[in-house]
């Protein structure tokens, strides 16, 4: 066969069922986090720690899903869509939506990512670990121990109050969106 | 090892290896400055070539594929596909399986040349991946390509980056993955040995040769054992960066001879030959064989054995390898005559690259032991 007419020109098509599920991850992701900011007395504090309106971004490459997460004037976070005019602080970007379904379809842990390079973190690095941080909590709230294990680096020991009352009211705020 | 009064060492590679690695090309081209890269891939690879299609599905790039290259590379061929980049205004090349074609269009389309004699090596080449298949032996990686009869050597020829991913490392036969292997064996032996390395060739060659030593036997006794695979195509990586940096050994242009003259993989040649040529040149001193004790024998080995006795114990493993992989696999020769070889060839090679070596020759013809380095 001619090694020249064997050249075709193959356009991007797309992960249409990939990127919808990890769309929806991030839109309920970025929810809990506002939730627990409310709820959470770690996490509400690893915010207070962040400086006056802190804006972290966690999105896919090159135009997949993202989510964005700020603090306003009075210090509350808010969950603030998938686009903002604000100064974004920390970018966390996925490199592609492989990896990021890993991570959302909790094969890989969020520090395993981290550490198998998955995700590229735009921004001063003490500031994305406390993300990363606040991210393994939302995710102990919003999955069941045995799926959380995976997702998490080390699965946390609570106090029975903190984890259900917390996880019913995590769970409420997030999907009524307050 | 001494720190040299003087060295240089050049390896511009990144490398990318595991799970779902070959899912990071499109942002490491983005990084490369590439909207529209070429892909060139062998005709060996096979389907898993898909692999490589659907890493850019959720890309925003649009890829140009050729997936028919020949595996040996030719001029015509390398004219052709220099002209379709052109015309399809690509902007880096990524090779899949073999790098020689890919390496020779990167040559023309860069320099805007029609002829290798018009290579200068002074200007930096367009951004160039590769991406490792199985049978993969470091020359992929590595300053050399060979095209026809002519053989280019230049750092340039480098990829700037290689994706090793799993996925891709597919099963084939014992005899194709063995003289893989022994290739690869042979790049970092050679350079691991060689008097005038440095110690960052010696690392590379070192880890190379680590790798190959429990990857080779591992993937003969069990073809399906992917994490052998895995290892074997890093080792070739490794190796090739290593050979990159240090000068041909006579095992690889023995190898080459033996291989031409019979149409087999130099590779098997280079397998059974290896122990044989390296304790000639550690005899007359042309080596160092007792660099190979560490990587080949772990660390308890090399501080068990004695400074003197560690050539002759490194030679051993190496014809110990050589045995267990034949006694798994029975079909795979171990011996120069078993490969289909006419003993006048080793008289004819001798007088070629190094008439001394023509007792080592005779005696791997045979499997006769050598006894020169005690």
């Amino acid at each position: 066969m001619d090694v020249i007419s064997s050249y075709q020109e193959i356009e991007p098509q797309g992960k249409p069922f990939k990127q919808a599920y990890v769309g929806l991850m991030l839109w309920f992701v970025g929810r809990a986090v506002q939730a627990a900011s409310r709820v959470d007395p770690v996490v509400k504090k690893e915010f207070e720690d962040l400086p006056a309106n802190f804006t972290f971004s966690l999105g896919v490459r090159p135009n997949g899903p993202r989510m964005i997460i700020g603090k306003d004037d009075n210090g509350r976070v808010n969950y603030l869509g998938t686009s903002t005019d604000r100064p974004i602080d920390v970018v966390l970007n996925i490199k592609n939506i492989e990896a990021a379904f890993l991570l959302f379809s909790f094969q890989e842990s969020t520090s395993v990512s981290m550490s198998r390079d998955r995700i590229i973190l735009d921004g001063e690095v003490p500031y994305g670990c406390a993300i990363v941080r606040v991210l393994d909590i939302v995710e102990v709230y919003l999955l069941p121990k045995l799926i959380a294990g995976l997702a998490v680096k080390r699965y946390p020991v609570w106090p029975w109050m903190r984890k259900y009352s917390g996880r019913v009211r995590v769970y409420f705020r997030a999907l009524a969106g307050y | 090892m001494l720190l040299p009064e003087q060295y240089e060492f050049h390896c511009p590679l990144k490398t990318i290896s595991g799970l779902r690695a070959l899912d990071n090309l499109p942002v490491e081209l983005d990084g490369l400055n590439s909207k529209k890269p070429l892909i060139l891939c062998t005709q060996d690879v096979g389907n898993v070539f898909k692999q490589v299609v659907n890493a850019f599905k959720d890309s925003d790039l649009t890829i140009g594929v050729c997936d028919q290259l020949p595996t040996k590379a030719d001029l015509a061929t390398i004219r052709q596909l220099a002209v379709l980049y052109r015309e399809k205004d690509c902007d880096a090349i990524v090779a899949v399986g073999g790098a020689d074609t890919a390496k020779g269009v990167n040559i023309m389309v860069s320099e805007q040349i029609d002829d290798f004699k018009d290579f200068s090596k002074s200007k930096p080449l367009k951004p160039f991946v590769l991406v490792a298949a199985s049978l993969q032996t470091g020359w992929e990686v590595s300053k050399y390509a060979q095209i026809e009869d002519l053989r280019l050597e230049s750092h340039l020829l480098m990829p700037q980056l290689a994706v090793i991913d799993p996925r891709m490392l597919i099963n084939t036969e014992a005899e194709p993955i063995a003289a893989a292997a022994w290739t690869t064996m042979t790049y970092a032996a050679e350079a691991a040995v060689n008097l005038e390395n440095n110690p960052l060739t010696y690392s590379y060659a070192a880890s190379a040769i680590s790798f190959i030593q429990s990857g080779l036997v591992s993937v003969i006794e069990n073809l399906k054992q992917s994490k052998a695979r895995l290892e074997l195509a890093n080792a070739a990586v490794m190796a090739g960066c290593a050979s990159s940096n240090a000068k041909l050994g006579l095992v690889q242009n023995l190898g080459r001879y033996f291989g031409t003259k019979t149409g087999k993989e130099p590779g098997l040649f280079m397998g059974v030959m290896l122990p044989y040529i390296l304790e000639y040149q550690s005899s007359i001193n042309q080596i160092n064989a007792a660099r190979l004790l560490l990587p080949l024998g772990g660390i308890d080995d090399y501080a068990r054995c004695p400074e003197n006795k560690r050539a002759r114990m490194a030679l051993d493993l190496l014809y110990v390898i050589q045995d267990q992989i034949y006694d798994i696999n029975d079909e795979l020769a171990t011996t120069l005559s078993g490969l289909g070889l006419a003993k006048k060839y080793l008289a004819e090679a001798a007088k070629e690259y190094e008439p001394g070596c023509l007792k080592a020759l005779e005696a791997a013809w045979e499997r006769k032991a050598l006894n020169l380095v005690k």
